[in-house]
């Protein structure tokens, strides 16, 4: 069985690992800022944006494979609205696709919107990747999210393997029963996916209960030594100021350099 | 035979009590459970035995306080209010048939741990690391539970309801799927628990664990009580074990023999 917690990079020696949670999140935050502020076509900015967070994955273990295929994640979110807008946006035309006149300012505000996604997402994920999932609870508390959508994510984070798990078993299940290269038919398939959630939902359940039987109220405790103290939350917050005022503060010209 | 078994000393208060307890699953056609009477006795280790689907989960299920019901009664209090359930919960472990559904932390550690950190335990971490090491498992601490094996999987389980130092111990099928030396491992933990008088109720299979361990048992057929009683008449009916899909256990049978 191979299923992948999202915080499974947390165990791992590195940077990101040993600062304080808080502070990390703050610093994701004023990445991320940082990113959706940068104006269109800004070209260096992105790239030293990029070259920011691949040093973090660098100095943190992160593989910089899995770290770009779980930021590519976002793709069909943002793709279809980036695509529209070669198409959407008047101006110079800067090339033709058969029928289709795509537009200069179009194709360049479609790369910068999904370089932007792609960025904010991957930071967030290198976050959650890095950071212990109750650590990261613990610094969403700290920072006075309500408890219930802390409960909420503490779910998610535990029934996202749930299905990941039951689905292995049903495929699995149904591998062993068509031998050889067995093209699935699509109500076959249907079924699968109605038992899978069905599945999912009564194992979630069963979950649910055996926590209550062990104590569980609604609040989840952790009583990990966080990597927590003054100088690991000003390095981490440093990092965060850092980034946020390389988005507001008047940069210099090169930087302003855009398409 | 149908007659509960009532406490030797009529003043003790039972550990556990169901009166005419009835249980439908949602969609079910026939009750899981049909106008159930037991008596569980704080002194008296309980088997529950008795073919698949006959109830025995439920059962245990209703007398952890986890299907809150007014017929039921946990360390006498009814098995009702939300006050009463925390309390309840907070002395009896369960340990679930399926050890998948129970372990769902990162590590084995923080699962075990899991427990003892929700009931403000002290040196919660500290008593699921001894657990760990007292059942020999302490290998497996920082081990993700999901990449164990089924039996090693089992023995975590167990080990995370006995974390939280239980008063009363429910036990589903707790010899199922193991290896012997593993099996003989669970028995002497579970002898040992009955001497530090912690009360043991197990739904189970085993019924060679059954003579070693249990002076009474209870057989659960279609949700009913066909029989309850000391286990060394019920383990040596070889008409009531057959009429319910079981047989007479070997080390019974052996036992016999060697008494000749
Ligand atoms: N979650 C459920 N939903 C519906 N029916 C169930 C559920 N769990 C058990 N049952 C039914 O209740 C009856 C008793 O089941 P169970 O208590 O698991 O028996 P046992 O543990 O003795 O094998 C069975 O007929 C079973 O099919
Ligand atoms: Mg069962």
């Amino acid at each position: 069985m191979h299923h992948s917690y999202i915080d499974h990079l947390a165990h791992r020696p590195g940077i990101l690992q040993s600062l304080d949670p808080r502070g990390k999140v703050a610093a994701t935050i004023g990445y991320v800022v940082a990113v959706s502020l940068t104006p269109n076509g800004a070209v260096l900015r992105l790239g030293l944006l990029l070259t920011l967070l691949l040093g973090v994955c660098i100095a943190s273990s992160v593989p910089l494979a899995y770290a770009a295929k779980r930021g590519l994640l976002v793709l069909p979110f943002a793709g279809p609205v980036a695509l529209a807008m070669p198409l959407a946006q008047p101006g110079p035309i800067w090339t033709t696709i058969g029928p289709l006149e795509l537009s200069r300012p179009g194709s360049i505000l479609a790369a910068t919107i999904i370089t932007k996604a792609f960025l904010a997402a991957t930071a967030l994920l290198v976050l959650a990747a890095t950071t212990r999932f109750n650590h990261l609870l613990a610094a969403l508390r700290w920072y006075r999210l309500p408890d219930i959508f802390l409960s909420i994510l503490a779910f998610l984070y535990r029934y996202l393997f749930i299905v990941v798990d039951e689905g292995q078993r049903v495929a699995r299940a149904g591998r062993t029963r068509s031998p050889g290269r067995y093209r699935r038919p699509v109500t076959t398939a249907a079924a699968m996916i109605v038992g899978l959630v069905r599945r999912s939902f009564d194992r979630a359940q069963r979950v649910y209960t055996a926590m209550l039987a062990r104590g569980y109220d609604g609040t989840t405790r952790s009583d990990h030594a966080q990597p927590r103290g003054a100088h690991n939350l000003v390095v981490s917050l440093t990092f965060g100021v850092i980034a946020l005022s390389f988005a507001l503060s008047p940069y210099p010209v090169i930087l302003r350099w855009t398409l | 035979m149908n007659e509960p078994i009532t406490d030797d000393s009529p003043n003790e208060q039972p550990a556990l009590l169901a009166h005419e307890l009835t249980y439908r699953y949602h969609g079910g056609n026939r009750p899981a459970l049909d106008n159930l009477h037991l008596v569980v006795p704080a002194s008296r280790h309980t088997a529950i035995i008795g073919p698949n689907g006959g109830g025995k989960s439920t059962l245990l299920l209703h007398l952890a306080g986890l299907l809150p019901n007014r017929s039921v009664q946990i360390l006498g209090r009814p098995a009702w209010t939300k006050k009463n359930l925390a309390w309840i919960r907070r002395h009896i472990g369960l340990l679930f048939q399926n050890p998948d559904d129970q372990l769902f932390m990162p590590t084995v550690l923080e699962d075990v741990a899991f427990g003892p950190l929700n009931f403000d335990m002290h040196d919660a971490r500290q008593v699921a690391m001894e657990t760990l090491s007292d059942m020999e498992l302490g290998d497996l601490a920082d081990r993700p539970p999901h990449h164990l094996s089924g039996g090693e999987k089992h023995l975590v389980a167990l080990a995370a309801v006995m974390a939280c130092r239980p008063k009363i111990l429910l036990l589903d099928e707790p010899t199922a799927g193991l290896d012997p030396g593993s099996r003989r491992r669970v028995i002497q933990r579970l002898a040992w628990l009955m001497e530090q008088s912690v009360t043991v109720v197990a739904a189970t299979h085993d019924l060679d664990m059954v003579h070693e361990l249990f002076d009474r048992v209870v057989l659960l057929d279609q949700g009913r009580c066909r029989a309850d009683g000391p286990s060394a008449e019920i383990l040596a009916n070889n008409d009531l074990l057959e009429a319910s899909n079981m047989e007479i256990p070997l080390s019974v049978l052996l036992d016999r023999c060697r008494k000749r």
